[in-house]
């Protein structure tokens, strides 16, 4: 078990290391930036009390990820799902307002596609290392990779008809 | 025509602002510290006394220590 003393520099270089890429990984599923933050904290609390030894970056990485997928995924079960995007959080994270319409079609799609298309497309990860960090089937991600695609193909398509 | 680069460059931009990185920074400091400043050598110290002084009055009186 990790459970010693970290100093507060070593805890605001971890916030600084990897709160962005949970911050990413959350706001996919919960679509809400006050729930994303509170979910980067959660997470960033247990792997400060709770997280095992790791073998390499790469392990802790996929341990950071997995723990704020699971702990999104609960938060989204207790709170009161959201459909669309607010412009005002989006200008917060990082979104150009010209950017927007395109943004919230994304955000759309389904949750269980969105994180897949982030950790294949953004993060880099293979199929294989998907199915292990989310505990799904090779098969499934692969699946869900190729649905991911039409579905926000067919979505933009649908909006530039309209 | 938007295709998955879209979505790679739109999620990629996606990042926290300074502040709030600053604001989790200073809850994860003082929730850990509460647990760092807890004095768990003093309370378990104080334990052992206790049950010590507790236990021995309890045990000479029930008579299982006799001496011979």
């Amino acid at each position: 078990m990790v459970n010693q003393k970290r100093t507060d520099e070593e805890i605001r270089e971890l916030v600084d290391k990897y709160s962005s890429l949970i911050f990413r990984i959350s706001y996919c599923i919960l679509c809400n930036r006050d729930d994303a933050e509170d979910a980067v904290q959660e997470t960033l609390l247990k792997y400060l009390t709770k997280a095992p030894e790791f073998s390499s970056e790469e392990h802790r990485k996929a341990w950071l990820i997995k723990v704020s997928a699971n702990i999104s995924k609960n938060m989204l079960m207790l709170r009161v799902r959201r459909d669309t995007v607010n412009l005002d959080d989006v200008k917060d994270i990082g979104i150009q307002e010209c950017d927007y319409e395109t943004f919230e079609l994304m955000m759309s799609l389904p949750a269980k596609y969105k994180i897949v298309l982030t950790l294949y497309y953004v993060e880099g990860y293979k199929s294989r290392e998907i199915a292990e960090i989310i505990n799904i089937s090779e098969d499934a991600v692969r699946k869900r990779l190729q649905k991911g695609r039409e579905l926000l193909k067919k979505e933009i398509e649908r909006n530039e008809l309209l | 025509m938007i295709d998955i680069n879209e979505y790679v460059r739109l999620v990629n931009s996606v990042s926290l602002t300074q502040n709030s990185k600053n604001r989790i920074a200073d809850y994860l400091i003082q929730k850990t510290s509460s647990k760092r400043d807890f004095p768990k050598k003093q309370v378990a110290a104080a334990a052992v006394i206790v049950a010590v002084g507790v236990c021995i009055p309890i045990v000479r009186r029930s008579g299982i220590i006799t001496r011979y």
